[in-house]
């Protein structure tokens, strides 16, 4: 009661102080709330006396918990540091891996076991410096001297970008708790750990799980800020358990591979401990975990939702080993039911290279369901594209047209000299079934019927070099089958002549083709972009070339419709709608404008009909280069890349080729005097690396810009070639 | 905390309505007594002695506002020193809407902190303390500012909330340069370094204030961005001295960075060739320090003193750091072991001694 009764001579003695500062206000106001306080005050007082150690209040018994369990993981959290080039590789000139600043660890084993990320020990790095947290008794001054090991690299887990690291420590490091109990639940607490500011003290951030089973099932997601400081520390949870290790991993949805791009985003990652505890005696033995791959591959417009049927089966993969064919549709995965095609990623993606899987699918037409073992591998045999030598005709997502595709796949032209000229396929045929021609008897091959050119690229995916098949044509009512033996994918995608083509699809000469141009606005961006599109209500579906030119910032009506002269003749000729993307800087092209490709791709397929399989990126110098990095942005749509006057960026990662990920690539350069030797020098490295990766590169030379326009529309064309 | 929270709340009222104000602040007063950390109450309490401050700028990448914290009854503003301010007219625009000129008062270079002053009396503030006690890693915060300018007239800054996730030194970078300060800051785990932050106030739940947040930088040690706000002591030196009239001109910490001459010491590296070249020794100069400590051809150096090194430039900037009559301890990496090499001191006159 005493301090309640000095509280109140201290009010009075201001309340009067107060009351002469503003005289106006009576002093009975002052009285009043003078015993308002008071009884305010009391009424704590009494509260506190009457009830015995009283609870802290939820906020900060929070903050206790938070930073109990910091201080609980705290001598489990190492900090780490890459110095660790060896001389030999100073010597051979090769170029130093940035490791940006230190990065963190976690105590798995106290005989000196680390498990970290990829981000703190790149591939190149067998060595790292780890500094051990202060004994357990230091506080922060004064500061003793911290010890520092060597940390050598014993296992890496590639798929989800893990590394174990092997110090030996004086005595023993303190393991942490794993949170492998119970299932993780959203919305749970989430504590991210890091020793990056401070080696002395471990820093914190605060969330909440956000989501379970993030990036195909391998990471929780927090809103806890993630990022360099804390990648390769414990998520924690209110125990202070450890729910998993923080990792950049790539979300591949939003187009982010380094999985660094997130950082302070209020998305973050972490590899569930539950997921890793069982591989760590294989990290300890020095395994290498990889990707576990099945070989198989989808042809549809829905990669994420479309139905789980199977329509490329690489040769001798796990898949086709095992029985796995063309058309099966699978209806479980190691128990996991299987609706939608992301259903198999989420199931496949957590799997390693050797682990066994069981397949529960069914194969086409038949009503029994297999059950099928594979085991997944770590590399698939190289992949290069067969084709027959047909360009189907254009392609359309819209249900009405649906039902004309049905009966087959019509061929619109016929590439020169391939297999399906010699075979005598023309144009306007109707491929309506194919089979590989094996041992089996003529009589019984097992055809598959084609509804549409997805399938028979599907089918062409699965095969693997010169391969015999028989098609089921169409011609005029009649029925006849064609045998052939497949090609490679051809070296040099444009011949020196057109291709064979319908007659309808050759201009009359005089005629200026109608054309229109057109706006593509995009709302919140200011920069508009334009397409030149053939001027007709109906038609086929449009091939789309999107052409980057050296950045010049926004581009007025006029300058554009100038640009657009030479383009007119080979837009109607060969039905693409040209889009010409200004970049947002007058100077150079910036990450934001890849951005703006996919938004202005959106309202271009919202105006017109788009033939998916026939989409191509096209630049010139600064705008070839980034047309490269809007490829590789949208690699799933992207089936061609031209450079014109450009290379591809040093740094740029060539994936190998496979049937979902193909691209045609074209180094172009205007005509001068002579040509070949010229414009193959500079691009002599790229071309060998994306030739070793599996990709068809081609030259491209034109003595002027209609003829650019030509080629390059007649190649997006090509970019249907089966 | 209760006396200052009711005279500078009670101070803004006038005449009748001041009885009302009073017993709210009583109710108010009581509520947060019992239950503390009230999120609400302390951030409209704070909020009250926090203004917008708008200025020049406005060219790309440079804002034109920020936010400030009454520090005087007075009118006294502290804020971050950015071209915001770098202004003719200044206008701080009070949490009840009232709009002000504000005149530059002083500013220090060193920890990029100015003093506006607006023609005001009895206005709410907080008072810094050179004494103000250092929070812990984990303590829960509030940060209020005026994010992205969103607060328009009369409207309350925005609150976000976070703890408190490191207590470092300051090292950061604008574009190329470092920043001057490099005292200890608070990291935080919300993201404060948008544009409109710079200059809030930041305080615990319990509604303490701890801290004026920080200018956008980024760390100089990863590249990312940096939420930080700087300590109320600091801010209360910082304050004193720019009342006080100095001027703090010296950039001490600053222009000490010379590059270093490892030759004197004894030994050279493999040529720096590479942004990250790691520092190895490609020799030892018979008879000098380097020689005498042990240090051998192919080691790596890792760590000056407590401080680990992972490049050559770091080598050089962690060596400039230390003054004569520093020691010298070297971590190298010798054939997968850590090894400890003493190189002595630094010399007294820190030119180099050049024999021949």
């Amino acid at each position: 009661m005493n301090a309640a009764l000095e509280r109140m001579e201290q009010w009075n003695e201001w309340s009067s102080g107060m009351n002469r500062t503003l005289g106006c206000v009576p002093s009975y106001c002052f009285s009043l709330t003078v015993w308002l306080l008071c009884v305010a005050s009391l009424n704590f007082h009494c509260t506190t006396l009457a009830e015995p150690p009283e609870q802290p209040e939820p906020a900060l018994a929070e903050q206790i918990a938070f930073q109990t369990a910091v201080r609980t993981i705290a001598q489990s959290v190492v900090r780490i540091e890459a110095s660790g080039l060896s001389i030999a590789a100073l010597q051979g000139g090769r170029e130093a891996t940035p490791t940006a600043g230190p990065s963190s660890g976690l105590v798995v084993g106290s005989e000196g076991w680390i498990l970290t990320t990829e981000f703190a020990v790149p591939p190149d790095i067998k060595e790292v410096v780890i500094t051990l947290p202060p004994g357990q008794q230091t506080t922060k001054t004064p500061k003793q001297p911290l010890e520092r090991l060597v940390g050598r690299v014993v296992g890496r887990d590639l798929n989800r970008r893990l590394v174990l690291l092997k110090c030996n420590p004086k005595t023993p490091l303190a393991e942490p708790q794993f949170a492998t109990q119970k299932p993780i639940q959203q919305g749970e607490w989430a504590l991210a750990i890091g020793r990056v500011w401070d080696p002395y003290e471990p820093s914190v951030a605060i969330g909440i799980v956000s989501a379970v089973d993030r990036c195909w099932s391998r990471a929780i997601q927090t809103d806890a800020a993630i990022s360099p400081v804390n990648y390769g520390g414990p998520l924690l949870d209110i125990q202070g358990h450890v729910l998993g290790i923080i990792a950049p991993l790539p979300a591949e949805a939003a187009g982010m591979e380094t999985g660094t791009e997130l950082y302070d985003s209020g998305v973050g990652f972490a590899v569930p401990m539950h997921d890793i505890v069982p591989l760590l005696p294989r990290l300890k033995k020095g395994e290498t975990l990889r990707p576990g791959l099945l070989g198989i591959g989808y042809s549809t417009t829905d990669p994420i939702n479309g139905r789980p049927v199977i329509e490329i089966v690489r040769a001798d993969s796990p898949a086709a080993k095992s029985g796995i064919q063309s058309g099966d549709q699978i209806i479980s995965i190691d128990g996991q039911t299987i609706q939608r095609i992301a259903d198999i990623r989420h199931a496949l993606t957590p799997k390693l290279a050797g682990d066994s899987i069981k397949i529960i699918l069914r194969h086409e037409g038949e009503k029994t369901p297999q059950t099928i073992q594979a085991v997944l591998t770590d590399t698939l045999p190289p992949w290069k594209r067969s084709m027959l030598g047909i360009i189907p005709a254009r392609q359309t997502l819209k249900a009405k047209n649906k039902k004309a595709q049905n009966s087959g796949v019509m061929i619109h032209s016929i590439w020169p000299d391939s297999p399906a000229e010699k075979a005598g396929l023309q144009p306007q045929d109707t491929i309506t079934a194919v089979a590989v021609t094996g041992a089996a008897n003529a009589d019984s091959l097992p055809f598959r019927p084609l509804a549409s050119s997805n399938q028979l690229a599907g089918f062409l995916g699965g095969l693997t070099g010169n391969t015999d098949v028989v098609l089921k044509v169409r011609r005029e009512e009649m029925f006849q089958d064609f045998s052939m033996t497949t090609a490679p994918f051809p070296e040099t995608p444009l011949p020196g002549t057109p291709f064979k083509d319908t007659p309808a699809a050759t201009p009359i000469p005089g005629n200026t083709p109608p054309t229109a141009i057109v706006k593509l606005e995009i709302p919140e961006v200011a920069e508009t972009s334009w397409a030149i599109v053939p001027d007709q209500q109906e038609g086929p579906p449009l091939g789309v070339l999107v052409f980057f030119d050296e950045p010049s910032g926004a581009l007025s009506e006029n300058a554009v419709t100038a640009w657009a002269a030479s383009w007119r003749e080979a837009v109607t000729r060969h039905g693409v709608a040209v889009v010409i993307l200004p970049s947002s800087d007058s100077n150079t092209w910036r990450q934001a404008d890849l951005e703006r490709v996919g938004k202005t791709m959106n309202v271009l397929s919202q105006r017109y009909e788009i033939d998916p399989t026939r989409i191509g990126f096209a630049g010139f110098r600064a705008g070839g280069t980034f047309a490269w990095l809007g490829a590789n942005r949208f690699e799933t749509i992207v089936r061609g890349v031209c450079l014109i006057d450009a290379d591809i960026p040093r740094r740029s990662k060539i994936q190998e080729a496979s049937p979902e990920r193909f691209r045609w690539v074209l180094f172009g350069t205007a005509n001068k005097e002579d040509t070949n030797a010229e414009i193959q020098q500079p691009f002599e490295k790229s071309e060998q690396l994306l030739r070793s990766a599996g990709m068809p590169v081609g030259f491209l030379s034109f003595a002027d810009d209609e003829e650019k326009a030509l080629r390059l529309c007649q190649w997006v064309e090509a970019l249907g070639l089966l | 905390m209760a006396t200052t929270t009711l005279r500078n709340t009670c101070s803004r009222s006038r005449s009748l309505e001041f009885l009302v104000a009073m017993v709210v602040v009583a109710l108010t007063l009581c509520s947060a007594s019992v239950r503390g950390g009230d999120v609400t109450s302390v951030s409209v309490d704070a909020a009250s002695r926090v203004t917008k401050i708008y200025g020049a700028g406005g060219i790309r990448g440079l804002e034109s506002y920020q936010t400030g914290i009454l520090v005087s009854s007075s009118g006294h503003i502290i804020t971050v020193l950015s071209t915001a301010i770098d202004s003719e007219a200044i206008d701080c625009v009070l949490d009840d809407g009232r709009r002000y000129t504000a005149t530059l008062v002083g500013v220090d270079l060193r920890r990029e902190l100015a003093v506006l002053k607006i023609d005001g009396d009895d206005l709410p503030h907080f008072k810094l303390s050179a004494d103000s006690p250092r929070q812990v890693v984990g303590t829960r915060v509030l940060a209020l500012s005026n994010l992205f300018g969103v607060a328009v007239g009369d409207e309350r800054v925005s609150v976000q909330h976070g703890v408190i996730a490191a207590q470092v030194p300051l090292r950061a970078r604008r574009g190329s340069h470092e920043a001057a300060y490099r005292g200890d800051v608070y990291i935080l785990d919300c993201t404060t370094n948008n544009p409109g932050s710079p200059g809030g106030c930041l305080v615990t739940w319990q509604g303490l204030f701890i801290g004026m947040l920080g200018k956008e930088l980024r760390s100089a040690q990863n590249g990312t961005w940096l939420s930080y706000a700087m300590p109320a002591n600091e801010l209360a030196l910082g304050l004193e001295m720019i009342l006080s009239g100095q001027t703090d001109q010296s950039l001490a910490d600053q222009t000490q960075s010379l590059d270093f001459d490892l030759q004197s010491l004894g030994f050279i590296l493999v040529p720096d060739l590479l942004d990250l070249t790691p520092p190895f020794v490609e020799a030892v100069t018979r008879d000098t320090l380097a020689a005498a400590s042990g240090l051998q051809t192919d080691d790596l150096v890792v760590a000056v003193g407590n401080r680990t090194v992972t490049s050559q430039r770091g080598l050089r900037q962690e060596l400039s750091r230390l003054i004569p009559g520093d020691p010298i301890q070297l971590s190298i990496i010798r054939d997968g072991n850590i090894v400890f090499v003493d190189l002595g001191v630094i010399p007294a006159i820190a030119e180099p001694t050049r024999e021949r």
